[in-house]
């Protein structure tokens, strides 16, 4: 039955449409990254909710209205007319379903291998599917209960202004989870009670349709759909009313650690990062060694509300070289050149960017890598005239006080002026 | 609809009148469509559109006189998903029409949409889908509107085959066709049955003083418009 009534629906040519609509989001959203982040791959899926909720909703009632109109006379004696309003939404929910289904495997197969099951992303994607399958149920109620051709677009405009100002005016915007794309869901997870008021709604609205079928059993009377639809809205106010949120919080306890000379800790959901990160870790290391300095023992992949505190001898690593597996090197001598954990509590100076980038290209030089962020080239020649030891000692002694977080004491080595852009900086 | 008290035989029984006589309005009352202001209706025993009647799936079959139908949809799924919301299952439901389709002679057409129908095979769907449930009573509303005369006989004879399995409650208004097609004639005239009883009873009814016309055509003419002017 699921295929026939499929089959007759007009979603099926949205198939194509919605791939090619997920194919633009790809390209032209490439900081969205679909690899790694639950999180942000269901918070990509949100602008493509916001755009597919109203069509879903319109081709519903489109099919509803068509359907009624070319059935009717038949209606009167057949035993179950519910049946039919239950066909339809079956039919348009089927492609709603294999539509979501290209949409969010990508996360589904990340979550998954990441051994996140029966964390609350999967419930995220849960309610991916209820709220689409929902709004297929109310477009459908709206088709079958108000059988013109005008209700297709009407419904399908109306609801992308109550998306739109949901959006932009509301504190529901979650709803359709309009994102930032930054690094704030990296180890977050999702509000359960936001996730479930969403959950509501979807279910709210497919209800409507199942029991209505069921009412539509000794007819469909105007009070049984006017109940339909004001539980519907029930279910909407109760959205507004309680405000919730899926904001996500901190989910440091999940926190994973590696058992490498450098500890390596990530979310639980890069787990499988760890072994990478902690192979180029020790090779960042080996080198600052060779050349006198100290490292931390400890990597954190940096994670809003992590338990540690900044000077426990804790370098904490941005993850955006996560998202390039070319730029992870690099992303670690930035990270052990950079001590970002002091950072939060300590304002640095521009001499203290200037020491941290000379640190950073002398790695690199020591590495025989090219740095992928900008050096201060003429301080770095400047040191490199300097003898060896007073080079080793300069950098031994300026490490030491970075991960102690003493970064007021931080200085240029001996004999090294400020150049004039710094002194320009200072001045300024 | 006033003054009706009818009881109708097993078999097919043909209903007769002038447009606007009350024959779709009979029809909608025996649909429970429509309630009746006062008395009662019965149908097969249970009153029409109650929980009785909601409680037992599939007895009564209906063609009305003119129906849409989806046209990107094929001629057996359309019946299959009508015996469907009879209340049969799916798979129960295609296997019935594959049968019902093949008694009105469309199985080479199965699988045509039915926007690639021509208006007699329409009948025949409409006539198919009107007992794919198995129905002990199927009502036809003029089931050969529009049809030329070959396609009318066409869908007359399958009534009549039909009609050893089910009874049927034909509103037609080829009165030529009653003495094959019905055991018992109904003739409505204002919102009243003037006259139930069999083919032969309403030829003897003729009065033969309308030259060219068939028994039936002059009495049935008797009828409606004696009543007629009666009433005036």
């Amino acid at each position: 039955m699921i295929i026939d009534a499929a089959r007759h629906s007009l979603g099926r040519w949205l198939v194509i449409f919605g791939a090619a609509l997920v194919l633009t989001l790809w390209l032209t959203r490439p900081d969205w990254d679909w690899r790694y982040e639950m999180a942000r791959a269901t918070d990509s899926a949100g602008l493509y909710l916001l755009l597919m909720l109203p069509i879903w909703v319109g081709v519903a009632a489109w099919d509803a209205q068509q359907m009624r109109l070319r059935i009717k006379s038949f209606l009167p004696a057949v035993h179950q007319p519910g049946r039919a309003v239950l066909y339809t939404f079956t039919g348009t929910a089927f492609w709603v379903v294999v539509l979501h289904t290209v949409v969010l495997c990508a996360s589904w197969v990340t979550a998954l291998a990441s051994g996140a099951v029966g964390h609350p992303l999967i419930l995220l994607a849960i309610v991916q599917f209820l709220l689409p399958v929902g709004f297929v149920a109310l477009g459908t109620t709206i088709g079958w209960r108000f059988p013109t051709p005008l209700i297709a677009p009407a419904v399908a405009g109306v609801l992308l202004i109550l998306n739109v100002l949901a959006v932009s005016v509301t504190n529901i915007r979650q709803l359709t989870g309009l994102g930032e794309g930054g690094y704030d869901y990296y180890g977050q997870v999702p509000s359960r009670i936001g996730l479930a008021a969403q959950g509501l709604v979807g279910m709210s609205l497919i209800s409507m349709v199942l029991v209505g079928s069921r009412v539509a059993r000794d007819r469909l009377s105007p009070t049984h759909a006017i109940a339909g639809i004001a539980a519907a809205v029930v279910a909407f106010l109760t959205l507004f009313v309680i405000t919730p949120t899926t904001e996500a919080t901190a989910a440091s306890a999940n926190t994973t650690c590696g058992t490498q000379r450098i500890t390596v800790c990530t979310p639980a959901e890069y787990g499988s990062h760890i072994d990478v990160l902690t192979l180029s870790a020790d090779e960042v290391a080996a080198k600052i060694a060779e050349m006198g300095g100290t490292t931390p023992d400890r990597l954190l992949l940096d994670v809003p509300g992590n338990p540690y505190q900044p000077g426990e001898g804790i370098l904490v690593l941005p993850p955006a070289g996560l998202h390039n597996y070319r730029q992870i090197d690099d992303a670690l001598v930035a990270a052990f050149s950079h001590p970002y954990s002091c950072d939060l509590v300590n304002a640095p100076t521009p001499l203290q960017f200037a020491v941290y980038d000379t640190i950073y290209g002398l790695i690199h030089a020591q590495q025989g890598t090219v740095p992928v962020g900008g050096v201060p080239r003429d301080l770095i020649e400047s040191i490199a005239v300097l003898p060896p030891d007073d080079v080793s000692n300069w950098f031994a002694t300026t490490t030491a006080q970075m991960w102690s977080c003493e970064l007021e004491q931080i200085r240029l080595p001996d004999g090294i002026d400020a150049p004039a852009w710094l002194a320009l900086d200072e001045g300024g | 609809m006033r003054d009706v008290n009818l009881s109708l035989r097993r078999g097919a029984v043909a209903l007769v009148g002038l447009n606007g006589a009350g024959k779709t309005t009979l029809f909608n009352l025996l649909l429970g469509e429509l309630e009746p202001t006062a008395g009662s209706i019965r149908v097969l025993g249970d009153t029409p559109n109650s929980r009785a009647a909601a409680g037992r799936a599939g007895r009564v079959g209906y063609l009305p006189q003119s129906f849409g139908f989806p046209p990107g949809v094929k001629t057996v799924d359309f019946v299959t998903y009508i015996g469907w919301l009879h209340g049969l299952d799916w798979e129960v439901s295609k296997t019935a029409s594959i049968e019902v389709l093949q008694r009105v002679g469309l199985e080479t057409r199965m699988n045509v949409k039915l926007g690639e129908l021509s208006g007699g095979m329409l009948r025949r769907v409409g006539l198919a889908q009107s007992f794919v449930h198995d129905p002990e009573l199927v009502l036809l509303d003029e089931p050969s509107s529009g049809l030329d005369p070959a396609q009318r006989v066409e869908i007359r004879d399958l009534v009549v085959e039909e009609s050893a399995r089910r009874s049927f409650l034909i509103a037609t208004h080829h009165l030529d066709d009653i003495d094959r097609l019905a055991r018992q004639v109904i003739v409505l005239h204002g919102g009243t049955p003037v006259f139930v009883g069999t083919p032969s009873e309403l030829a003897a009814r003729s009065t033969g003083r309308r030259p060219g016309l068939s028994a039936f055509e002059d009495a049935f003419l008797e009828m409606t418009t004696t009543t007629s002017s009666a009433g005036t």
